[in-house]
Parts: C-alpha cells; sequence; structure tokens
C-alpha cells in the first residue's frame, strides 16, 4: 500500500488549460473521491497518477517516489475502467490471470491468487466465460478481480459504477466499500456522482474547470462548503441560493434580508464588513413548514412533488425558486401561500463577488 | 448559476478537443509514431515518388529509345506529342470514354444500390452476383468478353441468333463504334460493384428514423426519395463519381486486351496511347510527356475529391 | 406488400443486370467444358457434349499454366505480407500515437490511392531496370505493396479505431510493455481487420495486369492474368477452350475469398474512403 503525493501538478494542451496548479495528498490507506461535473479534471488527473497521460508541471510521487517519467508499467497500480476495460478474447480466469503472467508468476500461484479473489468477488462459477458473456455487474466485479489479484500499491477507479442501473449501482457502492474495508488499500475513485462520493469515500476533493474547489471529509464538505460551487455540487435537491443584504438591526446584530423580503433574520457569525450584499444559502432539508403569518420568509407554492417519504415543495420567494424538502406530507396546492422557518446555524453565507463562504 | 452552466460547457469542449487531438500520451512517443510510419513512407516514395520524378525528367529532357537522357529540350515533348492527331484522338475518346462510362454506371448503380437495401428473399445471392465482377481480374472480363463477342463463335451472337436475331456473324470488335460500345458497357459492368457498395455505405448511413417521421408527415414513397434519400445520398454520389473518373480514366486491361486500342486507334484512350508510345514504338519523350498530362489531370481529380469529402466533413460536424 | 411479393419485384428489376453479370461465367464454364471441335462448331449450344475436363489437365500439365498460378501466387502472398508489414505500423501509429504532420500523411496515402500504376510505368519499368530487376517478381510484389498499401492502411485504420483505447491502458497498466500490449491485447483483438485487409489486398495483386505485363517479360515468370492474355494474342487459331478454363481456374479461387469477404467491404468502404 502506498502514499500517493499530487504537487503543483498543471496539464496543458496548447494553450488550453486542463489542470491548472492541483496539489492532492493522500495518505496510505485512504479512500479518495475526485468529484466534480464531467471535464473538470478529474479523470486527467487519475490518468495522470496512472501514467497513462502526461504533466506539463508538477511532481507526482508514490511512497515519496517521484515516478513523473516512470511508464504504467512501472507504477504498480490497478485501475477500474469505465468501461472495465476487459480483454475481450480472454475469459474471466484469464483476464484474472493476465496482469500475473506478464509479471511471470507460476501457475501455482497465479491459480491460487484468482481462485482467492474470485471467490472473495462470488466470480467462482464464472471463471471460463468471456466478457461478452457476462452482465453488466459481472463484467464489473471481474474489473475488480483483475485489479486486487496482484495487491497492487493503490486502487484507481473511473468511474467504474456510471454504466450500471441505479439498483446495481447502490449494491456495488457497498460492495467496493467493503472490499476496501477488507483490503485496506489507498484507493482513488473518479465520479461525477455526489452520492457515491459521499457515501464512500474518507475524504473528497470537488474539482471545477481543472482546479480543486475544496477538500475534506464528506460531512465537512456538506455541512460547511467552501464556496457557491461547493455548495450547489453537492447535495440533493441543490442548495437554494439568493442575493440577501447584510444589515444590523437597532441593536447593532448583524441580520440578513432577502430582496423581496422585509423580515429580518438573525445570522450567524461572519467575517468581513457587516453591511453588504452576500449571498445566502439554505438546504431544502433545513427548512420546515409553517402557517404563513409564524414564518421568517413567506413563500408561494408553485409545485408539489410527492416521492412518497419526502415531499419537495418548489417555492417562489420574490423572483428566486427554492425547493423545500419536508418529511411530512403536506397538503399544499399550487398557488398557496406558506411560512418557512430555518435556524440560523443552517444558513451559508457567500461573498458576492469572491463567492467564497465568508460565516 | 447560468454562470457555471458556461463553465461546464467550455470545459467539456477542452475535454473533447483533449480526445480528439489523440494526445493521450507519453512525452517521447511523437518519435515512435514517426518509426512506425517511416517504412510505409519509405516504399511510397521509392515507388512512387522517384517515378513521378523521372517521368517529369523524361519530359523536358532528350531521351532516346533505350532511355538514356540527353539535352534539356523544354517542352518539345508536349509539343510533339499534342500535335500528334492519334493523341488528340486519343484525347478526345478518353473523355467520351470516361464520361460514358461513370455516367452509365452512376445511372445504374443507384437503383440498384437501392434495391439491394431493400429486404426482400435473397438479397445476399442477389448482392453477391452483382458484386462478383468486381472480384475478377479486369484483365480475364475482357478476355472473356472479347470471347463473348466473337463474331464466328462467341456466346453472344449464338445467343442472339437462338433468339431469332440476324446477328450470325457479326464481327462486334471489328468496327470502331461497336467495339467503343461494346467497351464502354464492359466498363460500366465492372464499375457497378464498387458504386453500387459505396451508394449502399450511404443508405445505411441514413437513419431509418427520418423515413419514419416523414410517412407521419405524410410524405409519399416518391417524396421521401426525392426529399431525404436524393440528398443525403449526395455527398457519397459525388466521392463514387470522382473516384470512378480517377478509375475509369486510368483503366488500362479492358482496352488494351479487346481490341488494342484499334482498329486503327478508334478505341485508343490516353493511357493506352502512352503505353504504345512507350513500350510498342520506344517513343519515350511523347510517353512521358503523355504521362505527365495524364498525372496533372489526376492530381486535378485528387484534389477535387480531398475538398469534396472536407465539405461533406465540415456538413456533418454542422 | 408482403416481402414475397416485394421479392419477386426486387429480382424482376434487378435481372438485366444479374444475367449480364453472370453471363461471362456462364460462358467460361461452358466453354471451358467443350472439346475444340464443339468450340468451332457451326451449331453452337450452351451445354457442353459431357463433362470433359482434359482442358484443364492439359493446361496445367503440358501448357505449364500451374507455372503461372504458382508465380501469381507468390507475387500475390508477398505483397500481401510485404504491405501488411508496413501497414500495420503506420495505421497504427494513425490511430493511436502523435505524429507530427498526420494529415499531410493521410492526404498522401489518399492521393496515393487514385494514382494508376500506369500513368507512372515509363519510370517505374526505368527504376527497376537500373536495379535489375525486370523479370524478377521481387520487381512486382514492391511495385504491388507501394500502390495496394494506402488502401490497407486505410481499411486497417477504420479497424484500429474501433477497438477501444482502454484495453490498451489496461494492459499497460497490468504490467504489459507497448509491444506486449500490442501483441497479446490490440493484435488479437483486429485479427478480423487484418484478415480482411489481406485478402483484399491478395485478390487485388492477385488480379493485377498492367505492371505484371511490363515487367515480366519471360514468359516462365508471368502471372495467371498476363499469360490468359497472351494466349488470345496469337496469330494462329485462339484455343478459346483452354483459356476458358484458365480464366476458370484463375478466377474461380479469388471469386470464392470476395464472397466471404463483400459485406466487410461494404462497411469499411464507406467508412474508410469516404468519411
Amino acid at each position: 500500500m502506498a502514499s500517493i503525493s499530487l504537487a503543483n501538478i498543471s496539464k496543458r494542451f496548447g494553450s488550453l488549460s486542463v489542470l491548472d496548479n492541483v496539489s492532492i495528498d493522500i495518505r496510505d490507506r485512504e479512500f479518495v473521491a475526485l468529484v466534480g461535473p464531467s471535464g473538470c479534471g478529474k479523470s486527467t488527473l487519475l490518468r495522470i497518477v496512472a501514467g497513462l497521460e502526461s504533466i506539463s508541471d508538477g511532481e507526482i510521487s508514490i511512497d515519496g517516489e517521484v515516478v513523473n517519467d516512470l511508464g504504467p508499467q512501472k507504477r504498480d497500480l490497478a485501475m477500474v475502467f469505465q468501461t472495465y476495460a476487459l480483454y475481450p478474447h480472454m475469459t474471466t480466469a484469464q483476464n484474472m490471470a493476465f496482469p500475473l503472467k506478464l509479471r511471470g508468476h507460476s501457475a501455482l500461484e497465479i491459480d491460487k491468487a484468482v481462485g482467492q479473489a474470485a471467490s472473495t468477488l462470488h466470480l467462482d462459477d464464472l471463471m471460463d466465460r468471456l466478457p461478452r458473456a457476462l452482465s453488466g455487474g459481472q463484467r464489473q466485479r471481474v474489473a475488480m478481480g483483475r485489479a486486487m489479484v496482484r495487491e497492487p500499491r493503490a486502487f484507481l477507479f473511473d468511474e467504474p459504477l456510471s454504466n450500471l442501473d441505479a439498483k446495481l449501482r447502490s449494491h456495488m457502492r457497498l460492495e467496493i466499500r467493503q472490499l476496501h474495508q477488507a483490503l485496506n488499500a489507498t484507493s482513488i475513485y473518479v465520479t461525477h456522482d455526489q452520492v457515491e462520493a459521499m457515501t464512500m469515500a474518507d475524504r473528497i476533493v470537488v474539482m471545477n474547470r481543472g482546479r480543486v474547489e475544496q477538500e475534506g471529509s464528506p460531512i465537512e464538505l456538506f455541512d460547511r462548503p467552501a464556496n457557491l460551487f461547493v455548495a450547489s455540487f453537492l447535495g440533493s435537491p441543490t442548495m437554494n441560493m439568493a442575493d440577501a443584504v447584510l444589515t444590523t438591526d437597532d441593536e447593532g446584530k448583524p441580520v440578513l434580508s432577502f430582496d423581496a423580503q422585509t423580515s429580518r433574520i438573525p445570522v450567524p457569525a461572519f467575517t468581513g464588513a457587516p453591511n453588504r450584499k452576500v449571498i445566502a444559502g439554505l438546504r431544502p432539508q433545513h427548512m420546515d413548514v409553517v402557517p404563513p403569518d409564524e414564518g421568517m420568509i413567506q413563500a408561494q407554492v408553485q409545485i408539489v412533488e410527492n416521492t412518497g417519504c419526502e415531499t419537495n415543495i418548489v417555492v417562489a420567494i420574490g423572483a428566486e425558486t427554492w425547493t423545500v424538502q419536508s418529511r411530512q406530507r403536506q397538503r399544499l396546492a399550487q398557488g398557496d401561500v406558506i411560512g418557512l422557518i430555518f435556524r440560523e446555524e443552517h444558513i451559508h453565507l457567500f461573498d458576492h463577488g469572491s463567492q467564497k463562504r465568508i460565516n | 448559476m447560468s454562470l457555471h452552466g458556461s463553465d461546464l460547457t467550455l470545459s467539456s469542449t477542452a475535454a473533447r478537443s483533449l480526445r480528439a487531438a489523440g494526445t493521450r500520451r507519453r512525452r517521447s512517443l511523437p518519435l515512435l509514431g514517426l518509426l512506425l510510419i517511416a517504412p510505409s513512407l519509405a516504399l511510397s516514395i521509392t515507388v512512387i515518388g522517384y517515378p513521378i520524378f523521372d517521368v517529369l525528367r523524361m519530359a523536358l529532357f532528350e531521351v532516346n529509345r533505350f532511355g538514356r537522357l540527353g539535352d534539356f529540350v523544354g517542352l518539345a515533348h508536349f509539343v510533339d506529342a499534342f500535335s500528334d492527331p492519334i493523341f488528340v484522338q486519343a484525347a478526345w475518346q478518353t473523355v467520351i470514354w470516361t464520361l460514358s462510362v461513370v455516367g452509365g454506371t452512376v445511372l445504374i448503380s443507384v437503383p440498384v444500390a437501392i434495391i439491394l437495401s431493400e429486404d426482400f428473399y435473397g438479397r445476399m445471392i442477389a448482392r453477391t452476383v452483382i458484386l462478383l465482377p468486381w472480384a475478377i481480374s479486369l484483365a480475364m472480363t475482357a478476355v472473356v468478353w472479347r470471347y463473348v463477342v466473337n463474331g464466328d463463335f462467341g456466346t453472344l451472337n449464338m445467343t442472339l441468333s437462338a433468339l431469332g436475331l440476324p446477328f450470325a456473324n457479326y464481327p462486334w470488335l471489328a468496327y470502331p463504334t461497336t467495339a467503343f460500345v461494346i467497351e464502354i458497357l464492359v466498363g460500366i459492368l465492372v464499375s457497378i460493384p464498387f458504386t453500387v457498395t459505396i451508394i449502399m455505405g450511404g443508405l445505411t448511413s441514413i437513419p431509418r428514423t427520418l423515413y419514419e417521421a416523414s410517412a407521419l408527415d405524410g410524405a409519399s414513397t416518391v417524396r421521401s426519395f426525392t426529399s431525404i434519400t436524393l440528398p443525403l445520398l449526395r455527398p457519397f454520389m459525388q466521392i463514387a463519381v470522382v473516384l470512378n473518373v480517377i478509375y475509369v480514366f486510368n483503366s488500362f486491361p479492358i482496352i488494351w486486351i479487346m481490341t488494342n486500342g484499334g482498329p486503327s486507334n478508334r478505341t485508343d484512350i490516353l493511357i493506352t496511347y502512352v503505353y504504345k508510345q512507350a513500350f510498342v514504338f520506344g517513343n519515350l519523350g511523347n510517353a512521358a510527356a503523355g504521362s505527365v498530362a495524364m498525372f496533372a489531370m489526376l492530381l486535378l481529380f485528387a484534389a477535387l475529391y480531398l475538398t469534396l469529402t472536407r465539405s461533406t466533413e465540415t456538413a456533418e460536424n454542422d | 406488400m408482403t416481402k414475397a411479393k416485394r421479392s419477386i419485384l426486387c429480382w424482376a428489376a434487378l435481372s438485366p443486370l444479374l444475367v449480364v453479370a453472370i453471363f461471362p461465367y456462364a460462358t467460361m464454364l461452358s466453354t471451358a467444358l467443350k472439346q475444340k471441335d464443339e468450340v468451332f462448331a457451326v451449331d453452337q449450344s450452351w451445354l457442353p457434349r459431357g463433362l470433359y475436363l482434359d482442358n484443364f489437365t492439359r493446361l496445367l500439365f503440358e501448357r505449364n499454366f500451374g507455372q503461372a498460378v504458382l508465380n501469381s501466387l507468390t507475387i500475390s502472398l508477398g505483397a500481401t505480407l510485404l504491405s501488411l508489414a508496413v501497414a500495420i505500423p503506420a495505421a497504427y501509429a494513425l490511430t493511436r500515437l502523435s505524429v507530427p504532420g498526420k494529415p499531410f500523411f493521410r492526404n498522401y496515402l489518399l492521393i496515393t490511392q487514385m494514382i494508376s500504376p500506369i500513368v507512372l510505368i515509363i519510370g517505374l519499368f526505368r527504376m527497376f531496370a537500373y536495379f535489375g530487376m525486370i523479370n524478377s517478381q521481387t520487381s512486382v510484389i514492391i511495385a504491388h505493396s507501394a500502390f495496394y498499401m494506402a488502401f490497407a492502411v486505410w481499411m486497417l485504420q477504420s479497424y484500429f479505431a474501433t477497438i477501444p483505447r482502454e484495453l490498451e491502458e489496461a494492459a499497460w497498466l497490468d504490467g504489459a510493455s507497448r509491444f506486449t500490449g500490442f501483441v497479446r491485447v490490440f493484435l488479437p483483438l483486429c485479427l478480423p481487420g487484418v484478415v480482411v485487409t489481406a485478402l483484399f489486398t491478395f485478390v487485388s495483386s492477385w488480379n493485377e495486369y498492367a505492371m505484371s505485363l511490363t515487367f515480366l517479360r519471360d514468359a516462365s515468370q508471368q502471372t495467371a492474368p498476363v499469360q490468359i492474355a497472351f494466349l488470345t494474342g496469337t496469330l494462329y487459331q485462339i484455343e478459346w477452350e483452354m483459356i476458358m478454363a484458365a480464366t476458370l481456374i484463375a478466377s474461380l479461387p479469388v471469386a470464392i475469398i470476395f464472397a466471404f469477404i463483400q459485406k466487410y467491404l461494404i462497411g469499411g468502404l464507406a467508412l474508410g474512403g469516404v468519411k
């Protein structure tokens, strides 16, 4: 197992910058998720770690050894590809044995390692099948098996679950997580699915436009997103945002007022000037529906979506459209006016200009 | 949030151009690429490039019948060739030959390709039979047809007389006009397979849903042919025409074997003229000048082809 | 319209062309099985008197046509191997590596594909004569490979492009060198494409006439198509029954190969040549 360190990695194609000064340290045995919208550079970064892609600047080291000029063959990493990349002309057993064969292991050793991986992954009955005779989930397992057999220094996952249907995906999520606990292997997991990142990773690195926006534990990122991008990227439904003004009340305490609303809402501690324009964010889960006159702000119901266990209420607050998620069944109809209440510690404040968190 | 939206498009364009550039590789590899291309390039530059140079040289210098080069003569060989009445005649015949063969081929190939793209019993058999002439050497096709149209014992006259038609001993290849017409027909027959193949490729590229949509819109079969099939087939037809022009313009064995350009040079085309000048009369200067003229025309066609494929590519991207 | 009805219509519409396409084969077969006196008889018929195979045996043993077939075989095999040997690396580089001047090389290949060897035949002849390679089958092998290589590169390229890059990348991560990855993962997967390309090159070389005619002056070196054409050039009575037997021998194998690969051509040509 290994620690992997990326220092000031940049990648450019001509004038086009794909990665811009990215630094990430991955500790031994850590499970790190790289997450971001498509095109943010996360897959490129993973491929750089794998040695499949060159870098324009920076330094990659594995266990302290700089590997910039080391080919993928020599880095001793294993990768699970989005398309699984199983060798179509080899059976399950041959696919899993291939890395060991290349390393010149004896037939006995290979059989043992492959057999072990196969039983861990419940592949015993599928050993003689070609990839095209396997289902999506089975292929996924074979790809993992091929990565496991040779006990690499780290596992790299490139959106491994994105080709599976929703049910299988949540099952495989669990399985990969269990596998990680059992193998205790350093893993880098690239995904665009924030739920995967949240549920699986020890640490999440949120990327956007070739840069790291924020890194931290899933809960840290969810509770204290460092900027608007992270705030809106993590969490479902998306965090509600609105332009707001910070002022002080008669007692000199800072309060928040939304453009359309007269009510003044007490706010948590923040840094910087007390009177200015900000962007205020509130997660849909952090609001409660009350009669209009009891609410901190009033809203008009536009659409009510019942998912069974939760109710998503899309409301208009002045010119803004917010979503409120409620655990209670709400008897509401379009056009109803409701009140919303929330706790001050759930308010996220972002600077209007820099879009950075200020509280 | 629209700000973030535009960020996404920007970076996904980046990712696309990244893939398009195919630059997923490590630093040392441009050299490997060149190394892998080198043998093919060397072979083709030696065997194709050097003769081009040599033919140009022969066209511009004095050259005796054994190929020994003498003084620079400028365009004298060209003047000689162009003022040879047989060259001029061959040039006209080349135009007739190329236009009739390519025109006939396209006229027949489009309906044939459409029929072969229909779903009917025995389609694979019909397809194979129609593509079969492609598999046979042009030389042998020419030999067989020469026998088929043989006046005295050819199977064509045999069949025609059996049908009661008065062609018992008609010597088709002895008269310039009938000889040329028969050569043109054989030329069409051997060009059909390639053309049908290209057009069928074009037909399979038209999505079925377009026809379903136009049927729902109330278009008749004829209407959907003229407003869907033909326009979408156009790039494929253009390319089939240009490539056929090139192949037919260059076609040597049919005429060489069936009539050898005769009777009295009336079926000669430029390529048989050049070959005769070089290998029958030993008139290398003339032959080289003719070759250069033909080569220039070929380059013109090739340039036309490249612009056509380029414009269809951009059309596809739009 | 039912499928049966449509089938009748389609076959009816195609029938004139089908008849013309089959006519030469019927002629070949019918004449090759006839005896000399039948061919030149006043009353001709399609059906030969009986199953007369002497034309074939005489052709192979008395006329040494077997040698011509063998020459054709040597040249076609040689040209196929040589053009694949240079086309496979080139096609791999074009699909997988960054090569400076790649678009230029692509266009160059396209143009060489359009140049007819006959336009350059005097230059080619002089070059091979300079190296003393006239009457040597090597000259034809080299010339054929140079002219058919471009098409082979195009065909291979369109197959190679269908093999996902990830497979090789997975092999590299599994510890395979670029070469091992190519041989153990890439090549087995594009074998069908390589086979089709090889067959197509073989057929083109087998059928080529003008270059073989020009570079091989000696009868013992000549290929089957050239010999057959020569047989028709005699001033004496042309032995059509022998010639037809010879064309049948020379055409049947390639026609069968072709029938197998034609369905790949429809996809390959349309994609490789047009787009």
